[in-house]
């Protein structure tokens, strides 16, 4: 096995890239999702997608936050993919509240349906801020 | 040394919810190691830089192993991030890896910091994994 392979050959799980620039908030969708059986490439910027879809990666489904770095935001990206790739679900979030809540949505919706709830998923991304927070306050 | 995991052994060992944290700015680099770690089992955070991986430490997020590229954008590059783990985490052990030759900092790390040159073979990242964390 060597770098640059980016997807297994016969992985028939619905495929989400979740766009998000806030660590702490990607990975706990990113993981919430994936243990609702979905396969999740994790982006930061708008220009994760192009790159994914260039290395012609299956995209199902794109999760993103609506205000990103890099120039381009979430609007501006689903417009744009709405136009190159309409096959391709865009589904809108803003904030911790906002990611839960769409997050939850997918899930219930997905392979593996699990009795998970929004709030919950919410309250694990703002303990990891509060925690982050009240450690650079100590340092 | 360069240590590969004997794909037989792979239903003896169990890498299983050990949680990796890779530090990469690449993103198709990055993405490509982390799904690779995760089919092997792994549980895989990602982290573009030095200051996202900061972040999920003092979330209080258990880390296991760090992975990361030395050379990165931001306020610290890894071997500067490996020493921050080394003060503020001495027991989580990290691999380096880079394009370039290997910095003089990064020769004889001892068990919890070791060196891996690009282009890298994932099989070779598991092995390091396994030996550094004694998954058995």
């Amino acid at each position: 096995m060597s770098t640059n392979k980016p997807e297994a050959a016969g992985d028939s799980r619905t495929v989400v890239m979740v766009i998000e620039p806030e660590v702490l908030i990607r990975m706990t969708v990113a993981a919430y999702l994936r243990e609702c059986g979905y396969k999740v490439i994790e982006g930061v910027v708008a220009a994760d997608v192009w790159t994914v879809l260039e290395a012609a990666v299956r995209l199902d489904v794109l999760f993103c936050e609506v205000q990103l770095p890099g120039g381009t935001d979430g609007f501006s990206l689903a417009r744009r993919l709405r136009q190159t790739h309409p096959a391709i679900d865009v589904i809108l979030a803003s904030g911790v509240a906002g990611a839960a809540e769409k997050s939850k949505d997918l899930c219930e919706e997905g392979p593996m349906e699990k009795p998970y709830k929004a709030a919950d998923v919410a309250a694990r991304i703002r303990v990891l801020l509060e925690r982050r927070e009240a450690s650079a306050e100590k340092s | 040394m360069q240590p590969k995991s004997d794909p037989s052994s792979r239903g003896v060992l169990t890498p299983a919810k050990r949680l990796v944290l890779i530090i990469e700015d690449d993103f198709l680099t990055r993405y490509t190691a982390a799904e690779a770690l995760r089919e092997m089992g792994y549980l895989v955070i990602e982290a573009q830089d030095a200051a996202e991986a900061m972040s999920v430490f003092t979330s209080g997020t258990h880390v296991d192993f760090v992975f990361s590229d030395i050379n990165m954008p931001g306020s610290l590059n890894g071997l500067e991030f490996a020493r921050w783990l080394a003060r503020q985490h001495p027991a989580v052990p990290i691999l380096l890896t880079s394009g370039e030759p290997q910095p003089a900092e990064a020769l004889g790390l001892g068990k919890k910091r070791h060196f891996m040159a690009k282009p890298y073979d994932l099989d070779e990242v598991d092995g390091w994994l396994r030996q550094m964390l004694l998954v058995v």
